[in-house]
Protein backbone atom coordinates (compact mmCIF):
# COMPACT_ATOMS: atom_id res chain seq x y z
CA UNK A 1 0.00 0.00 0.00
CA UNK A 2 1.20 3.01 -0.89
CA UNK A 3 1.34 6.17 2.40
CA UNK A 4 1.77 9.37 2.23
CA UNK A 5 2.51 11.77 5.36
CA UNK A 6 0.32 14.27 6.32
CA UNK A 7 0.47 16.99 9.63
CA UNK A 8 -2.02 16.74 12.11
CA UNK A 9 -3.39 19.07 15.30
CA UNK A 10 -5.39 18.98 17.46
CA UNK A 11 -7.87 21.98 18.26
CA UNK A 12 -8.32 22.64 22.12
CA UNK A 13 -9.87 24.59 24.75
CA UNK A 14 -9.18 25.25 28.41
CA UNK A 15 -12.07 26.83 30.24
CA UNK A 16 -9.86 27.64 33.12
CA UNK A 17 -6.43 28.46 32.66
CA UNK A 18 -4.92 28.04 35.84
CA UNK A 19 -5.62 24.41 35.43
CA UNK A 20 -4.20 24.04 31.83
CA UNK A 21 -6.42 21.14 31.28
CA UNK A 22 -6.59 21.15 27.77
CA UNK A 23 -9.90 19.26 26.06
CA UNK A 24 -9.62 18.34 22.64
CA UNK A 25 -12.33 20.33 20.14
CA UNK A 26 -10.77 19.73 16.87
CA UNK A 27 -8.63 18.59 14.15
CA UNK A 28 -6.65 19.95 12.10
CA UNK A 29 -5.04 18.42 8.80
CA UNK A 30 -2.31 19.16 6.06
CA UNK A 31 -1.74 17.51 3.38
CA UNK A 32 -0.60 17.65 -0.48
CA UNK A 33 -1.37 21.55 -0.38
CA UNK A 34 -4.58 21.30 1.11
CA UNK A 35 -6.07 21.45 5.31
CA UNK A 36 -9.40 20.29 6.63
CA UNK A 37 -10.50 20.73 9.77
CA UNK A 38 -12.95 19.08 11.59
CA UNK A 39 -14.15 20.36 14.97
CA UNK A 40 -16.95 19.80 17.87
CA UNK A 41 -20.76 20.24 16.64
CA UNK A 42 -20.26 19.69 12.56
CA UNK A 43 -22.88 18.45 11.01
CA UNK A 44 -23.33 16.60 7.83
CA UNK A 45 -25.32 19.12 6.23
CA UNK A 46 -22.41 21.32 6.40
CA UNK A 47 -23.79 23.05 9.10
CA UNK A 48 -22.05 23.77 12.72
CA UNK A 49 -24.37 23.32 16.21
CA UNK A 50 -22.46 25.06 19.26
CA UNK A 51 -24.77 23.34 21.70
CA UNK A 52 -21.63 20.66 21.55
CA UNK A 53 -19.43 23.34 22.45
CA UNK A 54 -21.44 24.69 25.33
CA UNK A 55 -22.56 21.42 26.46
CA UNK A 56 -18.85 19.98 26.59
CA UNK A 57 -17.76 23.31 29.30
CA UNK A 58 -21.16 24.18 30.76
CA UNK A 59 -21.42 26.80 28.90
CA UNK A 60 -25.10 27.99 28.55
CA UNK A 61 -26.21 28.75 24.56
CA UNK A 62 -25.89 32.42 25.07
CA UNK A 63 -22.45 32.04 24.58
CA UNK A 64 -22.09 30.42 21.22
CA UNK A 65 -22.01 33.38 19.24
CA UNK A 66 -18.17 33.01 20.69
CA UNK A 67 -17.89 29.97 19.51
CA UNK A 68 -19.17 30.38 16.32
CA UNK A 69 -16.37 33.38 15.72
CA UNK A 70 -13.89 31.25 16.75
CA UNK A 71 -14.73 28.06 14.33
CA UNK A 72 -14.75 30.91 11.52
CA UNK A 73 -11.09 31.75 12.59
CA UNK A 74 -9.92 28.13 12.22
CA UNK A 75 -12.05 27.21 9.35
CA UNK A 76 -10.33 30.38 7.57
CA UNK A 77 -6.87 29.52 8.51
CA UNK A 78 -7.69 26.03 7.12
CA UNK A 79 -8.66 27.65 3.71
CA UNK A 80 -5.91 30.15 3.28
CA UNK A 81 -3.08 28.49 4.66
CA UNK A 82 -0.56 26.87 1.83
CA UNK A 83 1.59 25.08 4.23
CA UNK A 84 2.18 23.42 7.34
CA UNK A 85 4.95 26.04 8.74
CA UNK A 86 1.90 28.71 7.95
CA UNK A 87 0.10 26.98 9.72
CA UNK A 88 2.54 26.32 13.11
CA UNK A 89 3.34 29.95 12.66
CA UNK A 90 -0.19 31.20 13.43
CA UNK A 91 -1.22 28.96 16.00
CA UNK A 92 2.44 29.97 17.68
CA UNK A 93 1.23 33.46 17.35
CA UNK A 94 -2.56 31.78 18.99
CA UNK A 95 -0.30 30.06 21.48
CA UNK A 96 1.24 33.61 22.65
CA UNK A 97 -1.87 35.69 22.44
CA UNK A 98 -3.00 34.20 25.76
CA UNK A 99 -6.47 32.95 24.76
CA UNK A 100 -7.89 29.66 25.68
CA UNK A 101 -8.10 28.37 22.38
CA UNK A 102 -5.04 26.75 21.22
CA UNK A 103 -3.00 23.54 19.15
CA UNK A 104 -1.78 20.84 20.32
CA UNK A 105 1.84 20.14 19.23
CA UNK A 106 1.99 18.97 15.41
CA UNK A 107 1.97 15.46 14.81
CA UNK A 108 3.15 13.61 11.60
CA UNK A 109 1.23 10.61 9.86
CA UNK A 110 1.09 8.18 7.82
CA UNK A 111 -1.63 7.51 5.89
CA UNK A 112 -2.74 5.22 2.77
CA UNK A 113 -2.03 7.17 -0.15
CA UNK A 114 -5.40 7.85 -1.66
CA UNK A 115 -6.74 8.78 1.52
CA UNK A 116 -8.05 12.66 1.45
CA UNK A 117 -7.19 14.84 4.67
CA UNK A 118 -11.04 15.69 4.83
CA UNK A 119 -11.09 11.88 5.50
CA UNK A 120 -8.31 12.39 8.00
CA UNK A 121 -9.13 15.03 9.47
CA UNK A 122 -12.83 12.90 10.22
CA UNK A 123 -10.76 9.87 11.39
CA UNK A 124 -8.65 11.13 13.84
CA UNK A 125 -11.82 13.28 15.41
CA UNK A 126 -13.88 10.25 15.80
CA UNK A 127 -10.89 9.36 17.86
CA UNK A 128 -9.37 12.32 19.52
CA UNK A 129 -12.53 14.21 20.34
CA UNK A 130 -15.01 13.34 22.62
CA UNK A 131 -18.35 14.04 21.11
CA UNK A 132 -20.55 14.89 24.49
CA UNK A 133 -24.59 13.98 24.46
CA UNK A 134 -27.17 16.28 23.80
CA UNK A 135 -30.54 15.36 26.10
CA UNK A 136 -33.09 15.01 23.23
CA UNK A 137 -35.85 16.17 25.39
CA UNK A 138 -34.17 20.02 24.88
CA UNK A 139 -34.64 19.97 21.23
CA UNK A 140 -37.72 22.33 21.09
CA UNK A 141 -36.35 24.37 23.52
CA UNK A 142 -33.07 24.28 21.58
CA UNK A 143 -34.80 25.25 17.91
CA UNK A 144 -36.52 28.05 19.66
CA UNK A 145 -33.43 29.62 21.20
CA UNK A 146 -31.66 29.15 17.68
CA UNK A 147 -34.50 30.42 16.05
CA UNK A 148 -33.68 33.51 17.87
CA UNK A 149 -30.29 33.59 18.15
CA UNK A 150 -29.92 33.30 14.21
CA UNK A 151 -33.05 35.92 14.26
CA UNK A 152 -30.90 38.11 15.94
CA UNK A 153 -33.63 39.18 17.69
CA UNK A 154 -32.31 38.98 21.27
CA UNK A 155 -29.66 41.82 19.92
CA UNK A 156 -32.73 43.99 19.72
CA UNK A 157 -32.90 46.45 22.35
CA UNK A 158 -36.97 46.23 22.56
CA UNK A 159 -36.62 42.34 22.47
CA UNK A 160 -38.08 40.85 25.95
CA UNK A 161 -37.67 36.80 26.24
CA UNK A 162 -40.20 34.96 28.26
CA UNK A 163 -42.69 37.87 29.24
CA UNK A 164 -46.24 38.58 30.83
CA UNK A 165 -47.57 41.24 29.86
CA UNK A 166 -50.65 43.20 31.73
CA UNK A 167 -53.44 44.90 29.67
CA UNK A 168 -54.87 47.56 32.35
CA UNK A 169 -58.29 47.70 31.60
CA UNK A 170 -59.57 49.73 34.97
CA UNK A 171 -60.65 47.01 37.41
CA UNK A 172 -60.39 44.04 35.07
CA UNK A 173 -56.66 44.01 34.14
CA UNK A 174 -56.35 40.62 31.28
CA UNK A 175 -52.54 39.07 31.15
CA UNK A 176 -51.35 37.17 28.84
CA UNK A 177 -48.03 35.61 28.13
CA UNK A 178 -45.92 35.61 25.73
CA UNK A 179 -42.45 33.75 24.93
CA UNK A 180 -41.14 36.74 22.82
CA UNK A 181 -42.21 40.28 22.36
CA UNK A 182 -40.83 43.42 20.46
CA UNK A 183 -41.74 46.19 21.92
CA UNK A 184 -40.90 49.09 18.87
CA UNK A 185 -41.17 50.34 16.56
CA UNK A 186 -43.88 48.34 15.85
CA UNK A 187 -45.11 45.56 18.40
CA UNK A 188 -44.72 42.21 17.78
CA UNK A 189 -45.82 39.08 19.85
CA UNK A 190 -44.45 35.88 19.55
CA UNK A 191 -45.89 32.50 20.99
CA UNK A 192 -45.13 28.83 21.26
CA UNK A 193 -47.18 25.67 20.22
CA UNK A 194 -45.47 22.38 21.17
CA UNK A 195 -46.46 19.04 19.46
CA UNK A 196 -43.85 16.88 20.11
CA UNK A 197 -43.96 15.73 24.02
CA UNK A 198 -47.10 17.15 24.66
CA UNK A 199 -50.21 15.35 24.93
CA UNK A 200 -53.91 15.92 22.90
CA UNK A 201 -55.18 17.77 25.37
CA UNK A 202 -52.06 20.01 26.24
CA UNK A 203 -51.58 21.27 22.65
CA UNK A 204 -54.97 22.02 22.55
CA UNK A 205 -54.78 24.12 26.10
CA UNK A 206 -51.67 25.43 24.34
CA UNK A 207 -54.12 26.64 20.98
CA UNK A 208 -56.40 27.90 23.24
CA UNK A 209 -54.14 30.08 25.33
CA UNK A 210 -53.08 31.16 21.24
CA UNK A 211 -56.41 31.72 20.51
CA UNK A 212 -57.09 33.53 23.63
CA UNK A 213 -53.94 35.44 24.16
CA UNK A 214 -53.62 37.35 20.65
CA UNK A 215 -57.54 37.79 20.42
CA UNK A 216 -57.02 40.01 23.65
CA UNK A 217 -54.03 41.88 22.05
CA UNK A 218 -55.73 42.84 19.14
CA UNK A 219 -58.49 43.64 21.00
CA UNK A 220 -56.85 46.28 22.57
CA UNK A 221 -54.92 47.82 19.60
CA UNK A 222 -51.48 46.27 21.22
CA UNK A 223 -51.11 44.00 18.46
CA UNK A 224 -51.84 44.36 14.95
CA UNK A 225 -53.19 40.96 13.66
CA UNK A 226 -50.26 40.73 11.39
CA UNK A 227 -47.90 40.83 14.26
CA UNK A 228 -49.13 38.00 15.90
CA UNK A 229 -46.54 35.05 15.54
CA UNK A 230 -46.75 31.34 16.45
CA UNK A 231 -43.49 29.36 16.18
CA UNK A 232 -44.09 25.43 15.99
CA UNK A 233 -42.65 21.98 15.95
CA UNK A 234 -43.74 19.46 13.32
CA UNK A 235 -47.55 19.16 14.05
CA UNK A 236 -48.86 15.30 14.95
CA UNK A 237 -51.16 14.47 11.82
CA UNK A 238 -54.08 13.50 13.81
CA UNK A 239 -53.95 17.74 16.08
CA UNK A 240 -53.12 19.13 12.85
CA UNK A 241 -56.09 20.80 12.50
CA UNK A 242 -55.53 22.84 15.18
CA UNK A 243 -52.85 25.02 13.13
CA UNK A 244 -55.71 25.42 10.51
CA UNK A 245 -58.02 26.97 13.20
CA UNK A 246 -55.14 29.36 14.34
CA UNK A 247 -53.81 30.72 10.85
CA UNK A 248 -56.89 33.12 10.69
CA UNK A 249 -55.29 34.49 14.08
CA UNK A 250 -51.18 34.25 13.86
CA UNK A 251 -48.90 33.61 11.53
CA UNK A 252 -47.28 30.71 12.06
CA UNK A 253 -43.85 29.89 11.17
CA UNK A 254 -42.41 26.70 11.72
CA UNK A 255 -39.30 26.18 13.74
CA UNK A 256 -37.59 23.32 11.23
CA UNK A 257 -38.01 26.04 8.47
CA UNK A 258 -34.65 27.34 7.56
CA UNK A 259 -36.33 30.60 6.51
CA UNK A 260 -38.02 31.28 10.02
CA UNK A 261 -35.35 33.31 11.55
CA UNK A 262 -35.02 35.69 7.83
CA UNK A 263 -38.87 35.74 8.62
CA UNK A 264 -38.79 37.09 12.04
CA UNK A 265 -35.67 39.90 11.26
CA UNK A 266 -37.79 40.92 8.08
CA UNK A 267 -41.12 41.29 10.70
CA UNK A 268 -38.67 43.33 12.83
CA UNK A 269 -36.71 45.50 10.30
CA UNK A 270 -39.07 46.24 7.68
CA UNK A 271 -40.88 48.54 10.05
CA UNK B 1 -55.59 54.48 21.03
CA UNK B 2 -54.06 51.18 22.30
CA UNK B 3 -54.96 50.01 26.01
CA UNK B 4 -51.78 50.76 28.02
CA UNK B 5 -49.98 47.62 29.25
CA UNK B 6 -47.04 46.75 31.35
CA UNK B 7 -44.15 44.35 30.96
CA UNK B 8 -43.24 41.47 33.87
CA UNK B 9 -40.41 39.55 33.14
CA UNK B 10 -41.55 36.01 33.75
CA UNK B 11 -38.15 34.76 35.80
CA UNK B 12 -37.44 37.76 37.75
CA UNK B 13 -33.81 37.85 39.19
CA UNK B 14 -33.24 36.82 42.66
CA UNK B 15 -33.68 39.84 44.81
CA UNK B 16 -31.78 38.05 48.48
CA UNK B 17 -29.06 40.97 47.99
CA UNK B 18 -28.42 43.93 49.95
CA UNK B 19 -28.74 47.51 48.70
CA UNK B 20 -31.50 49.11 46.66
CA UNK B 21 -30.01 48.66 43.06
CA UNK B 22 -28.95 44.61 43.86
CA UNK B 23 -25.41 44.72 43.91
CA UNK B 24 -23.69 41.49 43.86
CA UNK B 25 -19.58 40.47 43.99
CA UNK B 26 -18.32 39.19 40.66
CA UNK B 27 -14.75 38.23 39.53
CA UNK B 28 -13.90 39.54 35.62
CA UNK B 29 -11.36 37.63 33.15
CA UNK B 30 -8.45 39.81 32.27
CA UNK B 31 -5.02 39.47 30.73
CA UNK B 32 -2.45 40.35 33.67
CA UNK B 33 0.41 42.89 31.84
CA UNK B 34 3.71 43.87 33.48
CA UNK B 35 6.73 45.67 32.50
CA UNK B 36 8.79 43.59 30.51
CA UNK B 37 12.52 44.09 28.75
CA UNK B 38 11.07 44.90 25.72
CA UNK B 39 8.56 46.96 26.92
CA UNK B 40 10.18 48.60 29.76
CA UNK B 41 7.24 50.94 30.54
CA UNK B 42 4.12 48.75 29.77
CA UNK B 43 2.05 49.32 32.62
CA UNK B 44 2.29 53.06 31.38
CA UNK B 45 2.05 52.80 28.28
CA UNK B 46 -0.97 50.69 28.11
CA UNK B 47 -2.99 52.57 31.17
CA UNK B 48 -2.38 55.93 29.63
CA UNK B 49 -3.28 54.98 25.94
CA UNK B 50 -6.23 53.70 27.48
CA UNK B 51 -7.25 56.79 28.64
CA UNK B 52 -6.10 58.51 25.95
CA UNK B 53 -8.62 56.25 23.85
CA UNK B 54 -11.48 56.88 26.18
CA UNK B 55 -11.22 60.25 26.33
CA UNK B 56 -11.56 60.44 22.48
CA UNK B 57 -13.99 57.54 22.48
CA UNK B 58 -11.93 55.38 20.25
CA UNK B 59 -12.73 51.46 20.55
CA UNK B 60 -9.99 49.84 22.67
CA UNK B 61 -10.19 47.11 24.70
CA UNK B 62 -11.19 47.97 28.98
CA UNK B 63 -8.38 47.64 31.39
CA UNK B 64 -7.55 48.50 35.23
CA UNK B 65 -5.26 49.21 37.16
CA UNK B 66 -4.36 46.69 39.70
CA UNK B 67 -1.52 46.04 42.04
CA UNK B 68 0.73 42.57 41.75
CA UNK B 69 4.38 41.20 42.31
CA UNK B 70 6.23 44.76 42.73
CA UNK B 71 3.53 47.10 42.32
CA UNK B 72 1.26 47.94 39.67
CA UNK B 73 0.13 45.99 36.73
CA UNK B 74 -2.30 46.41 33.86
CA UNK B 75 -4.86 43.95 33.76
CA UNK B 76 -6.71 44.04 30.04
CA UNK B 77 -10.08 42.63 30.18
CA UNK B 78 -11.40 39.58 27.85
CA UNK B 79 -13.51 41.29 25.08
CA UNK B 80 -16.88 38.96 24.88
CA UNK B 81 -17.72 37.01 27.45
CA UNK B 82 -16.15 35.96 31.02
CA UNK B 83 -14.17 33.18 29.66
CA UNK B 84 -14.56 33.35 25.78
CA UNK B 85 -12.98 35.73 24.30
CA UNK B 86 -13.00 36.63 20.78
CA UNK B 87 -10.50 35.67 18.48
CA UNK B 88 -7.46 38.31 17.16
CA UNK B 89 -8.03 39.94 13.95
CA UNK B 90 -6.50 37.69 10.72
CA UNK B 91 -4.85 39.30 8.31
CA UNK B 92 -7.16 38.31 5.63
CA UNK B 93 -10.05 40.13 7.55
CA UNK B 94 -8.14 43.59 7.62
CA UNK B 95 -10.30 44.73 4.52
CA UNK B 96 -14.11 43.25 6.02
CA UNK B 97 -13.10 44.57 9.24
CA UNK B 98 -12.53 48.09 7.87
CA UNK B 99 -15.54 47.78 5.78
CA UNK B 100 -17.50 46.58 9.05
CA UNK B 101 -16.77 48.88 11.54
CA UNK B 102 -15.56 52.21 9.08
CA UNK B 103 -15.73 54.11 11.90
CA UNK B 104 -13.79 52.32 14.61
CA UNK B 105 -11.43 51.82 11.44
CA UNK B 106 -10.57 55.23 11.33
CA UNK B 107 -10.20 55.92 14.57
CA UNK B 108 -8.13 53.29 15.53
CA UNK B 109 -5.72 54.71 12.63
CA UNK B 110 -6.18 57.99 13.49
CA UNK B 111 -4.56 57.07 17.07
CA UNK B 112 -2.29 55.02 16.44
CA UNK B 113 -0.34 57.39 14.33
CA UNK B 114 -0.97 59.96 16.98
CA UNK B 115 0.58 57.68 20.26
CA UNK B 116 3.40 55.92 17.26
CA UNK B 117 1.89 52.67 18.03
CA UNK B 118 4.22 50.51 15.96
CA UNK B 119 2.59 46.84 16.72
CA UNK B 120 -1.46 47.28 15.79
CA UNK B 121 -1.06 44.14 13.56
CA UNK B 122 -3.99 42.11 14.33
CA UNK B 123 -4.31 43.25 17.96
CA UNK B 124 -7.94 43.52 17.09
CA UNK B 125 -10.78 41.54 18.30
CA UNK B 126 -13.81 41.97 16.27
CA UNK B 127 -17.18 40.18 15.81
CA UNK B 128 -18.02 39.42 12.16
CA UNK B 129 -20.80 36.89 12.40
CA UNK B 130 -23.51 38.73 14.46
CA UNK B 131 -25.14 41.60 12.47
CA UNK B 132 -26.61 43.06 15.35
CA UNK B 133 -23.60 43.04 17.77
CA UNK B 134 -21.33 44.92 16.85
CA UNK B 135 -18.14 44.41 18.98
CA UNK B 136 -15.18 45.98 17.97
CA UNK B 137 -11.49 46.96 20.66
CA UNK B 138 -8.32 47.51 19.97
CA UNK B 139 -6.05 46.07 22.39
CA UNK B 140 -1.54 46.24 22.93
CA UNK B 141 -0.11 49.28 23.22
CA UNK B 142 3.00 48.41 24.45
CA UNK B 143 5.06 49.39 21.68
CA UNK B 144 4.05 53.04 21.44
CA UNK B 145 3.98 56.23 23.88
CA UNK B 146 6.96 55.76 26.22
CA UNK B 147 8.48 52.92 24.19
CA UNK B 148 8.47 53.85 20.63
CA UNK B 149 12.44 53.66 21.29
CA UNK B 150 13.97 52.25 24.24
CA UNK B 151 14.58 54.78 25.98
CA UNK B 152 11.74 57.45 26.54
CA UNK B 153 13.29 60.71 26.26
CA UNK B 154 13.96 59.44 22.30
CA UNK B 155 10.45 58.44 22.25
CA UNK B 156 8.86 62.05 23.25
CA UNK B 157 11.91 63.24 20.83
CA UNK B 158 9.95 60.82 18.02
CA UNK B 159 6.82 61.97 18.90
CA UNK B 160 7.48 65.31 19.27
CA UNK B 161 8.45 65.03 15.87
CA UNK B 162 6.61 64.98 11.95
CA UNK B 163 7.96 61.09 11.27
CA UNK B 164 5.02 58.55 10.97
CA UNK B 165 6.47 56.33 13.40
CA UNK B 166 3.75 54.05 12.21
CA UNK B 167 5.46 51.50 9.33
CA UNK B 168 2.44 49.41 8.67
CA UNK B 169 -1.00 49.73 9.72
CA UNK B 170 -3.85 46.80 9.42
CA UNK B 171 -6.50 49.60 7.89
CA UNK B 172 -3.71 51.40 5.66
CA UNK B 173 -5.38 52.44 2.61
CA UNK B 174 -8.89 50.82 3.89
CA UNK B 175 -10.05 54.70 5.80
CA UNK B 176 -12.23 56.89 4.01
CA UNK B 177 -10.00 60.22 3.74
CA UNK B 178 -13.06 62.37 5.38
CA UNK B 179 -14.23 60.17 8.11
CA UNK B 180 -10.26 60.09 9.03
CA UNK B 181 -9.95 63.74 8.42
CA UNK B 182 -12.61 64.07 11.40
CA UNK B 183 -10.73 61.87 13.45
CA UNK B 184 -7.61 63.98 13.39
CA UNK B 185 -10.03 66.52 14.41
CA UNK B 186 -10.97 65.33 17.25
CA UNK B 187 -8.22 64.38 18.50
CA UNK B 188 -6.19 68.09 17.68
CA UNK B 189 -9.35 69.66 19.20
CA UNK B 190 -9.16 67.38 22.59
CA UNK B 191 -8.29 70.09 25.68
CA UNK B 192 -4.99 70.30 26.79
CA UNK B 193 -6.29 69.85 30.28
CA UNK B 194 -7.88 66.87 29.25
CA UNK B 195 -4.76 65.32 27.92
CA UNK B 196 -2.19 66.36 30.39
CA UNK B 197 -4.57 63.94 32.67
CA UNK B 198 -4.24 61.56 31.02
CA UNK B 199 -0.51 61.18 31.10
CA UNK B 200 0.43 62.79 34.15
CA UNK B 201 -0.22 60.99 37.77
CA UNK B 202 1.46 63.60 39.68
CA UNK B 203 4.05 61.50 40.85
CA UNK B 204 6.22 58.52 39.63
CA UNK B 205 4.32 55.73 38.03
CA UNK B 206 6.08 52.76 38.33
CA UNK B 207 9.93 53.69 36.52
CA UNK B 208 7.60 56.92 34.86
CA UNK B 209 9.43 59.86 36.76
CA UNK B 210 6.30 62.85 36.47
CA UNK B 211 9.01 65.15 34.23
CA UNK B 212 8.75 62.12 31.78
CA UNK B 213 5.01 61.71 31.97
CA UNK B 214 4.34 66.30 31.24
CA UNK B 215 7.52 65.63 28.41
CA UNK B 216 5.09 63.03 26.95
CA UNK B 217 1.85 65.11 27.45
CA UNK B 218 3.57 68.14 25.82
CA UNK B 219 4.91 65.79 22.65
CA UNK B 220 1.50 64.43 22.42
CA UNK B 221 -0.26 67.90 22.21
CA UNK B 222 2.42 68.91 19.72
CA UNK B 223 1.46 65.50 17.80
CA UNK B 224 -1.96 66.27 17.74
CA UNK B 225 -1.66 69.44 15.80
CA UNK B 226 0.23 67.75 13.43
CA UNK B 227 -1.60 64.78 12.62
CA UNK B 228 -2.41 65.47 9.29
CA UNK B 229 0.89 66.26 7.94
CA UNK B 230 2.28 63.35 9.88
CA UNK B 231 -0.08 60.82 8.15
CA UNK B 232 0.88 59.84 4.70
CA UNK B 233 -1.52 60.23 1.97
CA UNK B 234 -1.38 56.56 1.26
CA UNK B 235 -3.07 55.54 4.63
CA UNK B 236 -6.49 56.89 3.60
CA UNK B 237 -8.82 56.51 0.73
CA UNK B 238 -9.94 59.22 -1.39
Amino acid sequence: MTTREVTCWTIRYAADPFRQEHRNIGVLVHGQGETHLAMLGDQPSGDSDARYFCRAFGYGEAVSWVFREWERWFKALAMEARTAAEIQDELNHLAKSGARFDAGEPINAIVPAGESPLVVARRLFGSMVTVPKIPKRSTFQHDVDDTFRRSELEFVSTFHRDVELEIEVPGQPQFVRLAAFVEAPVPLGIKLLRFNGRTAAEVADQANDVLYGFAALTAHGILGRDRCIVLHDEPKARLAHLLQRIAGAAMLLPLNDPETPHALRRLVHAD
Amino acid sequence: MPTPYRIHKLFPPRRNVQGITHPVACTLHGILKFDCPDSPHLVYNEFAAMRLAQALRVPVADGVLTVAADGYAYASLEVALPGLDLPDMRKSDYRKVAARYPEAAAAILAFDYWIGNRDRGGNIKAAMLSEHLPLFRAFDHQFALLDVEQDPARSVERLKSTEPIVKFHPFQGLVEKTRLEQWLVRIACLPDDTLRNCCVFGQAFRTVLPETQEALYQALSVRSRRLSEIIPAAAMRP
